[in-house]
């Protein structure tokens, strides 16, 4: 949240002061625990940065369609951990469904995902994306700040990126479009597929539908 | 009149009731989606999508069709503009007196040498033009959500956002500066306006949603509650 001219005019000498020692403190502790486990932002921030610049040139290439789909699914392969982000969209039901439902689950979720945002992505026409910043969740995981600059008169959508390091891999398992976060998002709707009496199996065969259905459009 | 329909939409609500289920992660399920009223709400969600698809779309298509790019801007400007009051008493009733000065000066200059509101001169202040309403305000006060609701033709609420939507109009400047029966001309026009000039905005992202969600009704519920929330804390984050 950034501050009103008038405010800061009497609290900025002090505060100043404060926010360069609580500074200096946190550059302290990170570079203290960089060396152990502790998933450095940076690190995550880049990794953003770099998978963003690669989609970007995928795009660029303007590929045929199922080209464009092969690249685009080793692109998810390398970027996301589909594997997580599946079991958090099943959210209470992971306790319900069998191994067999969870196996074939996960695949028609990656599918689905992966059809989605392929369509999503090829409606990108090149407006500039920029990593503006990041905080940690926890010694794992950082939240990467993003945003999508539109022509003017039109507000940037700020994008957050959940990246976890797993044995010195970054993956990212969730994003927050304009703090809508898409893990959620998911895990209510097929909560609706569900509840609505198809029960689990009703959701597996409402994804097989879908992607049966999926044709990549302009 | 108002009274009797009230009272119609209650008991329809009641007696569309879901079933609260016995299985532990059913209900746990259930309890997450805070959605008692389901029936009802679905039924009012499906008739919301009608009168988008007879007349919110193809409007927003007319809109889009016949005003370029910069006409548009300036009727976004335009009525973001005609919000500005009753998001300022919100900003004060929220003990923000520093959001309550942004809004007013982006109101003032907006209005006068931006020429009611056309144009907006205040893009390059150093903060983000906001919205307020008596349900955020509410919220901040500690008044919990209450069960979602989907309200005919304003679409997904809850029992506290429906409440500060009908007390919003008494906090609003342009209900006392306005006399009647203009007043609820004006009203009814900002809301149909908006309505139209939002759908335009999202008209590619809000059918794309529509078209791959598996359930839409469970989706729009989910990103309601969402962003209210977004809204609530002011963008900032949620500590995930």
């Amino acid at each position: 949240m950034r501050l009103a001219a008038t405010e800061t005019v009497f609290a900025a000498p002090t505060r100043g002061l404060m926010t360069a020692a609580r500074g200096m403190l946190a550059a302290l502790i990170v570079s203290m625990t960089a060396g152990s486990a502790m998933a450095a932002p940076k690190d995550a921030e880049n990794f953003v940065r770099m998978r963003g610049d690669e989609a970007v040139a995928t795009l660029a290439k303007k590929l045929p369609d199922a080209d464009y789909m092969r690249e685009f699914n080793a692109f998810v392969d390398r970027t996301f951990d589909v594997p997580a982000m599946a079991t958090f969209a099943l959210g209470v039901y992971v306790r319900q469904a069998t191994d067999a439902q969870k196996q074939e689950y996960t695949g028609l979720y990656r599918t689905y995902f992966i059809n989605t945002y392929a369509q999503r992505f090829r409606q990108y026409s090149g407006e500039r994306f920029e990593v503006t910043g990041s905080r940690p969740v926890n010694p794992t995981e950082n939240l990467v700040q993003s945003r999508i600059v539109r022509p003017a008169g039109a507000a940037p959508i700020v994008i957050e990126w959940h990246v976890r390091e797993e044995a010195g891999q970054q993956r990212i398992v969730d994003l927050l479009i304009e703090g809508l976060r898409l893990g959620v998002t998911m895990r209510d709707e097929f909560g609706g597929v569900i509840q609505r009496g198809g029960g689990i199996d009703g959701l597996l065969r409402a994804l097989k539908n879908n992607n049966a259905n999926f044709k990549l459009g302009a | 009149m108002m009274y009797k329909l009230t009272l119609l939409a209650a008991a329809l609500a009641l007696a569309a009731c879901a079933t609260v289920p016995s299985d532990p992660v059913a209900r746990a399920a259930y309890d997450q989606a805070n959605d008692p009223l389901e029936p009802f709400n679905r039924t009012m969600f499906a008739f919301n999508m009608e009168v988008d698809r007879i007349v919110l779309e193809p409007a927003a298509r007319g809109y889009r069709a016949t005003v370029p790019a910069g006409g548009r801007r300036a009727v976004t400007n335009f009525l973001r503009n005609l919000k500005s009051p009753v998001t300022l008493v919100n900003d004060l009733l929220q003990g923000n007196v520093h959001r309550a000065a942004q809004t007013s000066w982006d109101f003032v200059m907006n209005s006068t040498v931006g020429i009611l509101g056309l144009f907006d001169l205040t893009d390059d202040t150093d903060w983000e033009n906001h919205e307020e309403d008596l349900g955020q305000t509410l919220a901040v006060w500690g008044v919990g959500a209450g069960p979602y609701l989907v309200l005919p033709f304003f679409g997904p609420s809850n029992v506290r956002d429906t409440a500060g939507l009908f007390g919003d109009r008494t906090l609003d400047a342009f209900e006392y500066v306005i006399e009647p029966p203009d007043d609820t001309r004006f009203f009814t026009g900002r809301t149909v306006a908006g309505a139209v000039e939002s759908r335009e905005r999202t008209l590619e992202e809000f059918n794309d949603l529509r078209r791959t969600s598996l359930d839409f009704y469970a989706t729009a519920r989910s990103l309601y509650r969402q962003s209210r929330s977004h809204q609530i804390r002011n963008g900032a984050p949620s500590g995930v």
